[in-house]
Formats: structure tokens, C-alpha cells, sequence
């Protein structure tokens, strides 16, 4: 077999034909709320705004972080960087900084079930997950800020997250973990749609077995130009 | 993603997703466009895997793509009948190569694509069971199960 497929190979002038067209293709235009590197189950969120100084303090704080450290018993950085984009306007970047080392992840498998696991609490939620629905669990902040948890599939094949509504209940942003960038399932479809994302496309997807707490601000570093 | 690094992984990588995707749907053409279909979404998507692990996610990719490819064609399997089929064998193929890549893409899917990865790729069980989205014990039923149809078919 290995020399067989050996002398499988790509078509030489067409895999020029691919590669010319990579390089020539310009990456899709980003909205200004989904977050520029917020990888790694939300461990730094970025955003360009265009607003006040006041404002996108108060947006950055309510974001993730204050939910994700409250549960978690950790500290978070807020960093503010005022720039001009290329139009001549202000804008804030601001970005949300944590160690996520000790995060635990919201849906965890033990002895055959599927738990969602919060603030130490171990629900078994077995028979309220499956490949078509999922578990929620929401907060409200004082600021009407709400954050929605969800955790759907089954043990063998599950994914967790979160989700930011302002108090218009208007996607901010939200994340998750499951095994694949391409993971579809009835369950997530189901929150995209009864969770006001809109579009699966603004969600964060994040691998859920492969997470580096620290790899979202490596990338920042090594990509300095994206942040 | 940005482009540079697209294209880095392009170059590491195209042929491996080819040689995959031909395992899957048996077809030059389909292949390539597989491959293009992977890396174009690269750049479309905020993408980013530990270097480590972007060829199994890579191919996990394509192995969707794959998929859908053989949903949306409302087909399960390579037509082996078709006229096409053996305009599909490749230059430098000896009888031996021909009798192989022929046999194993007569294997169905399920057994084909797994005896590809363990077998050529060199994947463990649990990393083709993530790659494929099976249970390890069910990626290794499918390899026995093909790899003893296989036999029995290269023996005749």
C-alpha cells in the first residue's frame, strides 16, 4: 500500500493553481464585535470599538471575564489601547487577559455521564443533553448583562460553552469547545438559534481536548499586526 | 488565519490531504477540490491549532468535507463501473499498484478510508477515532473487518 499511495500525488499545476489563489485571497472582514483572537475557550478577548473610553472599559469588563472569574476564582487584566484606525477615527482596543490553567470547563464526562459542572457543583445532566438539545443555565448581572452556559450531546460526543447578551439581550459574544472547527450538531444549531448568536460564524470555536491556557497570548505575541 | 501561514501548511500538507481525500472519494478531481475547500477556509475563519496537532485537524477537516461531498453527491461509494474509473489510475502505477489502489477503493467506505489512515498514514486507533469522529473500538473493527476483506480479495 505504501507504495502505491506514494505515487498518489496532487497534479502539479493544479496545486499552483490552489496555492496562487491562497495567496491572493484577501481573509474575510471581521465584525467589529466578534473577537480578533479570543481563542482558546475565551481566554483573551480583543475588540475594536469605536465608542468612549468609559464605555469599552465597562463592555471589556462585562464581557467573559467577570462571569468565567467569578466561577473560577481568578484574576483578570482589562488592557486598553487607544488607536486611529485607517479612516482617521479613534478607536479602543481592548483586551482581556487571564491565566485560564485553572479553568474547569463547564461540561465534563464521569463514569459514563455527562455532568455541567459549576462552581464545584456536579449537575447530571445525562438526560437533559443529547445530540439534538442541550443543558442551559444563565446569569444576570446587576447590569442586565447576561451570560448563558450550555452543554449539549451526549458522553461520547459533547460540547460545552458560553454566551454574552448585552440588556437588550443582543449577542457580544460567546464561545465553544467541542472536538472540531467543522463540529455540527442539532444541539449546537439549536443554541445558535434559540440563544440569539444569529450565525454560528460569530461563535469562537475552540478544541476542547487540545486547549493551551496560554496560547491565545503566545499567538498575540508572534502576531502582534492582528491584535 | 493569515495567508503566509495558509500557505505554509499548504505546502506541508496539500499532498497528505490528497492522498487522503483520493482514499475517500476515489476521484482525482474531487480530491483536489477537497484540498482547495480545506485551505480556502483557513482564511476565512479564525482558525488556530497547536502546531502539533494541524495535520490530524487537518484531515479531520477533510474527512468532513469528504463527507458532505458524498452526501451532496447522493452517492455512498466510487463507482468502480464507470468509464471514468480507469482514467483515474495514476502515472507510474505498476499492474501491482493498480491491483491494490483498485481492491482497496472496492472496500467501502468505512473500511477504506481507516485502513488508509492506519496503514499508509501511519495513525494510531484513538487518533483516527478523533480524526473520524469513531469510537477507538469501532475504528478498530473497521480496519480487522476490511483488512480480512482485503486480503481475501488480493488472494483471489
Amino acid at each position: 500500500m505504501k507504495d502505491t499511495f506514494d505515487k498518489v500525488i496532487m497534479n502539479e499545476a493544479r496545486q499552483q493553481e490552489i496555492r496562487s489563489e491562497l495567496m491572493g485571497k484577501k481573509r474575510a472582514k471581521k465584525t467589529w464585535l466578534a473577537p480578533i483572537a479570543a481563542i482558546a475557550a475565551a481566554i483573551a478577548v480583543i475588540m475594536i470599538v469605536p465608542y468612549t473610553r468609559e464605555i469599552v472599559v465597562n463592555a471589556a469588563a462585562d464581557l467573559y471575564m467577570t462571569f468565567i472569574a467569578k466561577h473560577n476564582n481568578l484574576d483578570y487584566t482589562v488592557e486598553e489601547t487607544k488607536l486611529t484606525d485607517t479612516e482617521g477615527s479613534v478607536v479602543y482596543q481592548v483586551s482581556t487577559v487571564m491565566n485560564f490553567s485553572e479553568m474547569i470547563p463547564y461540561g465534563q464526562v464521569k463514569d459514563g455521564k455527562l455532568y455541567f459542572v459549576l462552581d464545584g457543583k456536579w449537575e447530571d445532566i445525562t438526560d437533559k443533553s443529547s445530540d439534538i438539545h442541550y443543558y442551559r443555565y444563565e446569569e444576570i448581572q446587576d447590569n442586565g448583562y447576561k451570560c448563558v452556559y450550555f452543554v449539549g450531546g451526549t458522553p461520547d460526543d459533547y460540547g460545552w460553552g458560553q454566551i454574552i447578551l448585552n440588556e437588550n439581550r443582543e449577542y457580544i459574544s460567546g464561545f465553544v469547545a467541542v472536538d472540531t472547527e467543522d463540529y455540527d450538531a442539532g444541539w449546537l444549531r439549536d443554541v445558535v438559534c434559540k440563544e440569539n448568536v444569529i450565525d454560528r460564524e460569530l461563535l469562537t470555536f475552540v478544541s476542547k481536548d487540545k486547549l493551551d491556557p496560554f496560547w491565545a497570548i503566545k499567538w498575540r505575541e508572534e502576531h502582534p499586526s492582528e491584535t | 488565519m493569515k495567508n503566509e501561514d495558509v500557505i505554509r501548511l499548504f505546502d506541508l500538507y496539500s499532498n497528505d490531504l490528497y492522498k487522503f481525500a483520493v482514499s475517500f472519494l476515489g476521484s482525482k478531481h474531487d480530491a483536489e477540490d477537497i484540498v482547495q475547500e480545506v485551505f480556502s477556509k483557513l482564511l476565512n475563519k479564525n482558525m488556530f491549532f497547536e502546531k502539533r496537532n494541524e495535520k490530524a485537524y487537518l484531515l479531520t477537516m477533510a474527512a468532513n468535507k469528504c463527507k458532505d461531498h458524498l452526501k451532496a453527491s447522493a452517492r455512498n461509494d466510487i463507482d468502480l463501473d464507470s468509464e471514468d474509473w480507469h482514467l483515474q489510475y495514476y502515472d507510474g502505477f505498476t499492474e501491482q499498484n493498480k491491483v491494490v489502489f483498485d481492491e482497496l477503493m472496492r472496500l467501502e467506505e468505512q473500511f477504506r478510508v481507516p485502513i488508509y489512515l492506519h496503514y499508509y498514514a501511519g495513525y494510531s486507533y484513538k487518533e483516527i477515532s478523533q480524526i473520524l469522529k469513531l469510537s477507538e473500538s469501532a475504528v478498530a473493527a473497521r480496519i480487522n473487518r476490511g483488512k480480512e476483506r482485503l486480503r481475501i480479495r488480493l488472494e483471489d
